[in-house]
């Protein structure tokens, strides 16, 4: 009986959302994705701001240390022999990329939105580069904070 | 992942708004106010997001309806009968008998309070498991399904005192 009710009140005709609507909600998402857009330096969303701040600190100190060399900002006129410019040119070299810190944290088992049983697993991590110029005996360190967070499938027998 | 779930739910979630306002134009503008907040948020990984999404739809149905205090205007039926055929068309007295009895349905469950209608709308024509509906609503499991239980029967007395 109630199975028959049920199957008599959903064969009913619905109102549909209007077309308009669907197109609101569309540009609405897409303008969100747009703002949301990764950049080409990536840095995952819950440390972004940290990670930015120690992008801009690299680069301005980057940037003092070449002040300080005095090196031209623009490119020689072709032709310039390169032993002309002041100093030479600058050779960094990656010496050290290595992983400071990091820690995996296991999350309870929880159900995909298709109802699939997954596992979160938050991965913390401070990543250090270190650029060394031997002959003028200078040295840029980059320390970048990652936050990521995995899901794994989980098998539930 | 929200337009995954606009793209999946969008009749139930009008449907719901629909049900709660009773008026075209304020449930699209609650459907379209709560995707924009939504926008604002960050869905949490470990939980499943359709109730979530379901209750934000909600509220900003009811909040339309606070807003704009047009209760008497709210009077829009869920269902769209325009592509209906007229009864008098129909050559059987079966299909008048269905017409007639299908229409007596759409009546019942736009007559229900708006809460149970609220409850048809998100297990029938959302197609909302209980658990979905208990969390979207804030309310026990046992709870949802009992009133379920009951608009239902209640549903079925009405249309008898219709005929």
């Amino acid at each position: 009986m109630t199975q028959d009710l049920e199957q008599g009140l959903q064969s009913q005709p619905l109102r549909e959302p209007p077309a308009d609507l669907d197109q609101w909600v569309a540009d609405l998402l897409n303008n969100d994705a747009a703002e949301n857009a990764p950049s080409q330096i990536t840095f995952p969303r819950s440390r972004r701001p940290w990670a930015a701040w120690a992008a801009v600190a690299a680069l301005v100190l980057l940037g003092g240390v070449l002040l300080s060399l005095n090196l031209p900002w623009t490119a020689p006129p072709p032709g310039t022999d390169p032993a002309s410019i002041a100093g030479g040119p600058i050779r960094f070299e990656p010496v050290r990329f290595d992983q400071q810190w990091s820690t995996f944290d296991a999350g309870d088992v929880v159900r995909w939105p298709d109802r699939s049983p997954v596992q979160p697993v938050v991965h913390r991590q401070i990543q250090q580069t270190r650029w060394v110029d031997d002959k003028r005996n200078i040295q840029i360190e980059l320390l970048v904070p990652r936050h990521d967070i995995h899901l794994l499938p989980v098998r539930i027998d | 992942m929200l337009a995954r779930i606009y793209r999946d739910h969008r009749q139930g979630l009008y449907s719901l708004a629909l049900a709660v306002t009773r008026h075209t134009q304020m449930a699209e503008d609650a459907v379209h106010d709560a995707f924009t907040r939504l926008c604002r948020v960050e869905l949490s990984p470990d939980r499943d997001p359709v109730p979530y999404v379901f209750k934000a739809v909600r509220n900003a149905a009811l909040d339309q309806i606070r807003r704009r205090q047009r209760a008497s205007q709210r009077g829009d039926s869920l269902f769209d009968t325009s592509a209906l055929p007229d009864p008098g068309t129909l050559d059987t007295h079966r299909a008048v008998e269905t017409a007639e009895r299908d229409a007596l349905v759409r009546e019942a469950v736009d007559r229900l309070p708006d809460d149970e209608r609220e409850l048809i709308t998100m297990k029938l024509y959302a197609g909302l498991t209980f658990r979905q509906i208990a969390e979207s609503l804030a309310q026990p499991l046992a709870t949802v399904a009992s009133r379920y239980r009951r608009t239902l029967t209640k549903l079925r007395s009405d249309m008898e005192s219709l005929v």
